[in-house]
């Protein structure tokens, strides 16, 4: 893929650098010289000095041929009005950006950009781990709206259906392991004794789960 | 007929729009993150509305009444917050004329309709073209 990375700070030269690592073709610009010496040696792409607004630098960053772009400067208006021009004015398909106030990024997401907001993901993570700490999440999802978790099958559930979980919009189970196997349950399915599961749940939902769990 | 304005911008620029337009009969909020600007704002003009906060967030534009503006006048001294401003404006509020001021002339190109700019005021611009005809005049 050709990919733009605007903003080379931490989060910046390093997505700069996975994506090299992995083959793309990537053009990192910011608009200070020494923060484009963060880029590690081993960076195969194209590094741009200049500001992101100006139709020069992004044409030199070959914005006409991009398949994304990811803006993470620290400034968030900088990085919603590139996503826009990007989305406008080139129709780069992909579009990413990092925001640290969390309170228009719902707007930003409604247009097809993905929008990370450190702030709100790295509370909600921080939050299940202090008071769901026996809910381990596997991964999470969009800014840590959803949590995928594994677990045992608790007592209470055994004998249940499925459908004694899962709640729309809140929580449902994804797989359970039986016997050394995976199943993506049917309707109807009962856990049994030793099932392992696997479920996704809503961040907003996680202590109704956890009280639904404790059975 | 009598307009709802909004102007993002209560400086040099947003303040005489604000002060113009109601002497004219309309209706004027004016959005700056500076109290005091619109202190001195409401004190020569009373019947103006002022919102202190940061015009880029949705809350202050929803504070200003953006919903029902005819206008939106996007004065900031930053091209990517008069940007990001107007995106907002567009797409949560359907401000049916949004106008900004440009101020860096490499960053015109970025003002129109693709994003959601009906009108855009390069000052600078203005400026050298007034200028040059004063010159070429004399």
């Amino acid at each position: 893929m050709n990919v733009i990375v605007v903003g080379c700070g931490r989060v910046g030269s390093h997505l700069a650098d996975l994506l090299s690592a992995e083959g793309h073709r990537v053009a990192a610009i910011d608009i200070n010289l020494e923060a484009l010496a963060r880029l590690s040696a081993n960076f195969k792409g194209t590094k741009i000095q200049g500001d992101a607004l100006d139709r020069e630098i992004l044409y030199q960053a070959g914005i006409q041929n991009a398949d994304a772009l990811a803006s993470v400067t620290n400034s968030d208006n900088l990085n919603a009005a590139l996503a826009i021009i990007a989305k406008n004015k080139f129709r780069v398909p992909k579009l990413a950006i990092r925001v640290f106030d969390p309170s228009n990024a719902e707007v930003y997401r409604k247009l097809g950009i993905l929008t990370i907001s450190p702030t709100e993901w790295g509370a909600s993570f921080i939050k299940d781990v202090l008071v769901h700490p026996e809910l381990h999440s596997k991964l999470t999802i969009g800014n840590g709206d959803v949590q995928v978790i594994e677990l045992a099958v608790p007592h209470g559930l055994v004998g249940r259906p499925v459908e004694f979980v899962n709640i729309p919009r809140q929580v449902t189970t994804v797989a359970i392991v039986r016997q050394g196997k995976a199943i993506i349950p049917y309707q109807g399915m009962i856990f049994e004794e030793n099932d392992f599961l696997t479920i996704a749940v809503s961040t907003t939902a996680m202590a109704r789960v956890e009280e639904l769990l404790s059975h | 007929m009598e307009m709802f304005v909004v102007i993002v911008g209560g400086g040099g620029a947003g303040s005489y729009l604000a002060s113009r337009l109601t002497s004219e009969g309309h209706k004027v909020a004016v959005v700056d993150i500076n109290s005091d600007v619109l202190k001195e704002l409401s004190s020569k003009i009373p019947s103006i509305s002022t919102i202190v906060g940061n015009g880029s967030k949705l809350e202050t534009l929803r504070k200003a009444g953006l919903e029902k503006a005819d206008i939106l006048a996007i004065l900031t001294g930053v091209d990517a917050r008069n940007v990001a401003i107007a995106m907002l404006a567009k797409n949560e509020f359907q401000v049916p004329r949004v106008v900004t001021r440009v101020n860096d002339p490499k960053h015109e190109w970025l003002f129109d309709r693709q994003t959601g700019i009906d009108h855009a005021f390069n000052q600078d611009a203005l400026l050298v073209e007034s200028i040059m005809k004063a010159i070429r005049t004399a």
